[in-house]
């Protein structure tokens, strides 16, 4: 035990004062924050709509007054013939009109999600845009239905002030869409986070193993320590490299959520003159930043993170051991290609399997591929932000760590005999015989 | 008192027999030749030696204890094919090894410090392994196996791919290491390399055991009684019919004695031809493993000596 302490040590040491792990470490979560702004930026500035028609065919909204946006990305204006727009819109290039918004005749405000309010447009629309198109007509939908049943400026107010608060969308239906559609965004990520670093790390055991056996310096090893420990030394250590680079991820984009992103917030970021006196905080719409954030807020991120360990290190286990099965009975690089493909395989398929299963993350496929030892690392932490039941939780918990004994039972195996195997190209009937002999 | 008494090993792979039925002692403080041609079997013997596999039949005892886990530390292993981490330093390396036999953190740097002082390579203590010559890293290699002061030293061909200044470093050390007392066993293929070093042997040949004993008593029972003699003068046409002369030159004679080796010696001063040297042809350990092997294996094919 005390050797593996020792090997674990030696692995996590060399490997976390390698420069290339410092500047890994430090420049992800920089290009994530690049991307994360980019994106933000291109959502919001790319918006070309800027002119919107309101077609009003119930004539609900005649004595309603629509504000623009602050920003001037959204400038509305009532219109009365659809279908002389449309023509006149198709004879032109130069259209008036970017978007068209039509209420139909028939538009019932008791019931608002019977027959939809439509958005038309060629281009597409950024985030902020449609944010504020929808903002406006749940506000003025919320006025007119509040007319209706006669309550007051007053009461308005109260109410309006309340439902600000909960602001998601149109209806409590489309809120929790929107919840489910952040609840997948971020399953997604973390899917995708564990399977980047299942594949990443998962090759470094592998070659560090090769390493070894290229080096010629693991039979010196293996006289003073078993090869089990020798094995479990080097993946312990790497999954500890693993997390060790997760959590500072984990540290730096708290710290940048927390002081840089206010910080952006103040800073004009538009390049372009602002229209119509327009403030700086107003220019880069901290209403989508609070959407953003305030959705995150919802999650629990604290047993989302012991999960998400939990998972990654299980995973990063079974994973390595196989991964260092493969690194020990293949020769060199090229060798070890055609041996990697079966480990990589599930590792694959779950992430293919992820996309399905975060569409229904409540369905069978969801369920199953939680419980499946192989898919389980990548499924169920991107499952958590649906809060799947705690039964489930427990039970892929307990098939992982199962299924991470018998690999590295199975993987033990075939590292102690291909770790002084040399010269003959390793197949795969060769290692089965390793699995099964004695000893 | 024996180091390690190994008996009845058997080791197969597959359909492949890589020892069997092999025994022999090691008695303390020896140094014994493990010796055989490629393939023989030596490598697997060691490795089971160090516990790095396990024999489908047979025992070892340690010290007569049956080789357990905790004696891997008492023994130390320079294999064959050997190497070091090419990033690490030469001073942590040493340490890590160290530490890997159990070695306590105070313990080893002393250790280390010794070593380093004693084959003089302080200057390389903060040089990464690649960045040594091939008997620079010979050297480190050599300390990484005996810092932990071990009983029993395993070295499988510790000459290959050095030179004689750092083969010379290393024998030396082998037999400071005698003196105090270690056992050493040396594997290789190379026998005129140890007939010298070792005190006793063990031929294999295809995971059998072919003969085993000491040096000296082995050349004793495989000499043919053959004699050379250096001496001034002529031999008269006599000589050859009374003796069998194997090989005849100018002033050299080598004669395969029958009888008493005295009667040849008996000659020369009865023909009062001056002697300058008379030996008995003992057989390199080259020759008798050749012997050895054809009188064992008798389906192969006679080899000239």
């Amino acid at each position: 035990m005390k050797k593996i302490l020792i090997i674990i040590q030696r692995e996590y040491i060399t490997r976390v004062r390698k420069k290339a792990f410092i500047i890994t470490t430090l420049l992800a979560p920089l290009g994530f924050f690049a991307f994360l702004i980019f994106s933000i930026l291109i959502g919001g500035y790319s918006s070309s709509i800027k002119h919107v028609a309101i077609v009003d065919d119930s004539g609900l909204f005649e004595k309603m007054a629509f504000a623009d946006a602050p920003d001037g990305s959204v400038i509305f204006q009532k219109e009365k013939d659809l279908v002389q727009l449309e023509s006149a819109a198709g004879k032109s290039k130069n259209q008036k009109y970017d978007a068209i918004i039509q209420i139909p005749a028939n538009y019932d405000l008791d019931n608002p999600k019977k027959i939809n309010i439509n958005c038309l447009s060629d281009k597409s629309m950024g985030i902020s845009s449609r944010t504020f198109i929808n903002r406006t007509f749940s506000d003025k939908i919320r006025e007119l239905r509040a007319n209706k049943l006669n309550i007051n400026q007053e009461q308005l107010d109260n109410l309006s002030q309340e439902i600000d608060l909960t602001y998601k969308g149109l209806s409590e239906d489309s809120k929790k869409s929107a919840n489910a559609t952040i609840a997948g965004a971020i399953g997604y990520v973390i899917g995708m986070a564990i399977y980047i670093l299942l594949l990443v790390y998962g090759t470094m055991i592998m070659k560090g193993v090769m390493e070894e056996k290229s080096n010629r310096i693991m039979e010196v090893l293996v006289s003073s320590v078993k090869p089990v420990q020798l094995m479990l030394g080097k993946i312990i250590g790497i999954a500890a490299v693993g997390l060790t680079q997760f959590i500072l991820w984990i540290v730096i984009m708290v710290i940048s959520v927390v002081f840089v992103i206010p910080m952006l917030g103040l800073v004009p970021a538009h390049p372009q003159p602002m229209p119509q006196g327009a403030g700086p905080a107003g220019d880069f719409d901290p209403d989508r930043i609070q959407l953003f954030i305030t959705a995150l807020h919802e999650f629990h991120f604290g047993p989302l993170l012991i999960v998400f360990i939990i998972f990654f290190l299980g995973g990063f286990l079974l994973y390595g051991s196989l991964f260092a099965a493969i690194g020990a009975a293949g020769g060199d690089e090229t060798d070890s290609q055609s041996l990697t493909f079966p480990v990589m395989l599930p590792i694959i398929i779950s992430f293919v399997l992820l996309i399905n299963v975060l569409q229904q993350p409540e369905g069978n496929l969801a369920l199953w591929a939680s419980l499946v030892p192989f898919c389980a690392p990548i499924i169920m932490p991107a499952l958590m932000p649906f809060n799947p039941p705690i039964w489930q939780i427990l039970l892929s918990m307990v098939l992982l760590y199962g299924g991470f004994i018998l690999c590295a039972m199975l993987a033990a195996r075939i590292y102690r005999t291909g770790i002084l195997m040399y010269g003959k190209k390793t197949t795969f009937k060769e290692i089965g015989r390793w699995i099964f002999a004695r000893n | 008192m024996n180091q390690l008494s190994i008996s009845h090993i058997e080791k197969k792979y597959g359909d492949y027999v890589a020892s069997a039925d092999v025994s022999f002692d090691i008695p303390r403080g020896a140094i014994f030749g493990l010796l055989g041609p490629n393939g023989a079997g030596k490598t697997t013997l060691i490795r089971m030696i160090t516990r790095i596999i396990f024999p489908d039949r047979g025992t070892i005892l340690f010290g007569g204890e049956p080789l357990r886990e905790s004696h891997t530390n008492r023994i130390g292993y320079m294999p064959e094919e050997r190497g070091l981490y090419k990033t690490m330093k030469v001073y942590e390396h040493l340490i890590y090894l160290a530490r890997l036999k159990d070695l306590t953190a105070s313990q080893t740097s002393a250790k280390v410090n010794y070593w380093i002082d004693k084959f003089d390579i302080g200057g390389w203590k903060q040089k990464k392994i690649e960045e040594l010559s091939k008997g620079m890293a010979q050297k480190v290699q050599f300390i990484a196996t005996v810092i932990h002061d071990p009983e029993l030293l395993i070295l499988d061909e510790p000459f290959s791919g050095l030179d004689p200044i750092n083969a010379k470093l290393i024998e030396d050390e082998i037999h400071y290491l005698k003196q105090q007392g270690k056992t050493i066993i040396f594997s290789t293929h190379r026998m005129e390399q140890v007939e010298e070093i070792c005190d006793e042997i063990v031929l294999i040949n295809k995971g059998h055991k072919i003969l085993n004993g000491g040096v000296t008593a082995l050349k004793q029972e495989f000499k043919e009684n053959k004699f050379r003699i250096q001496y001034e003068g002529r031999l008269t046409d006599q000589f050859a019919s009374q003796f069998e002369v194997l090989a005849q030159k100018q002033g050299e004679t080598i004669v395969q004695a029958h009888a008493s080796a005295n009667a040849i010696l008996k000659y020369f001063i009865d023909h009062d031809i001056a002697v300058k040297g008379y030996y008995e042809i003992l057989p390199s350990l080259n020759e008798i493993f050749i012997k050895a092997v054809n009188g064992a294996t008798p389906a192969s094919k006679p080899i000239s000596t």
